[in-house]
């Protein structure tokens, strides 16, 4: 195989890698994630959460492969990019890490809105039917 | 013939995970425990338990495959151990901030909710 034909799979092959990481990533979450958004105040809240997410996850493993470019360090013409394997294996070894780091920087900002929706839930009924506790049963006890 | 610069990495890349799985191991149950008592909703304790094993194994495969291994094939056996060295610096790091953010996550969680459940 030449460099030339090398850089392409390895180009196109590394994207459709890191994409489905963050499938892998969003199949992983996506049912305990749509659980937790059923506990929001708002149902249209939770619905604009949950398209959110796939999106949100998937993103950024690209933004993070797009954002590894092949040119700098000397290489900027396209034949001296392909001059050498050792360096489009570098190249490729750069946009997997960057783009996996992304998926978890996305996957540490959703915990955090997961945080926030779990602090702010709405009480569930049994919450609601818990009975009152003894400081209370004495201040409304009825006077001898 | 296999490549002392790839058997270099796929050295690093299994001490890696096993770093990950020994994490996973030691903090994975209390982690668990600690989510139930305080979230008390079990889908946010799955929701927090996955999300803590994909940051953990995501961060340490980054940091596995960004090191080079492009010594030369006259490279000495310590010059492959002081690369795995320089792979396994990285892995622990970036692992360190992780547990350091999802510390903090969980102190953000018990301070919000136990109150709030307890009440």
């Amino acid at each position: 195989m030449t460099n030339e034909q090398y850089l392409i799979v390895s180009y196109f092959l590394v994207a459709v890698v890191l994409i489905g990481m963050g499938f892998f990533t969003y199949l992983l979450l996506r049912k305990s994630f749509a659980s937790v958004t059923e506990e929001t105040r708002s149902r249209n809240f939770a619905r604009v959460l949950r398209r959110l997410f796939p999106a949100s996850i998937i993103l950024p493993a690209l933004v993070g492969f797009l954002s590894v470019t092949y040119h700098g360090c000397g290489k900027d013409s396209y034949a001296s990019i392909i001059a050498s394997r050792s360096f489009l294996m570098e190249v490729n070894q750069r946009q997997i890490s960057t783009g996996l780091t992304w998926i978890v920087l996305s996957v540490v900002v959703w915990g955090i809105v997961v945080a926030l929706v779990l602090a702010t839930r709405r009480p569930t009924a049994v919450e609601n039917d818990r009975p009152p506790k003894d400081k209370d049963r004495l201040t409304t006890g009825s006077s001898k | 013939m296999i490549s002392h610069n790839l058997l270099g990495f796929s050295a690093l890349f299994l001490i890696s995970i096993g770093i990950v799985l020994v994490l996973y191991g030691l903090l994975g149950s209390s982690l668990r425990n600690l989510l139930n008592h305080t979230i008390r909703v079990p889908a946010g304790t799955t929701f927090y338990v996955r999300t803590f094993f994909i940051c953990l194994v995501f961060v340490v495969l980054s940091q596995a495959v960004s090191t080079r291994f492009d010594l030369k094939p006259e490279a000495h056996f310590m010059e492959y151990v002081w690369r795995v060295g320089d792979g396994l610096e990285n892995v622990f790091r970036d692992s360190f901030w992780i547990l350091l953010t999802y510390a903090g996550l969980l102190t953000i969680l018990v301070a919000v909710l136990k109150p709030k459940h307890d009440k």
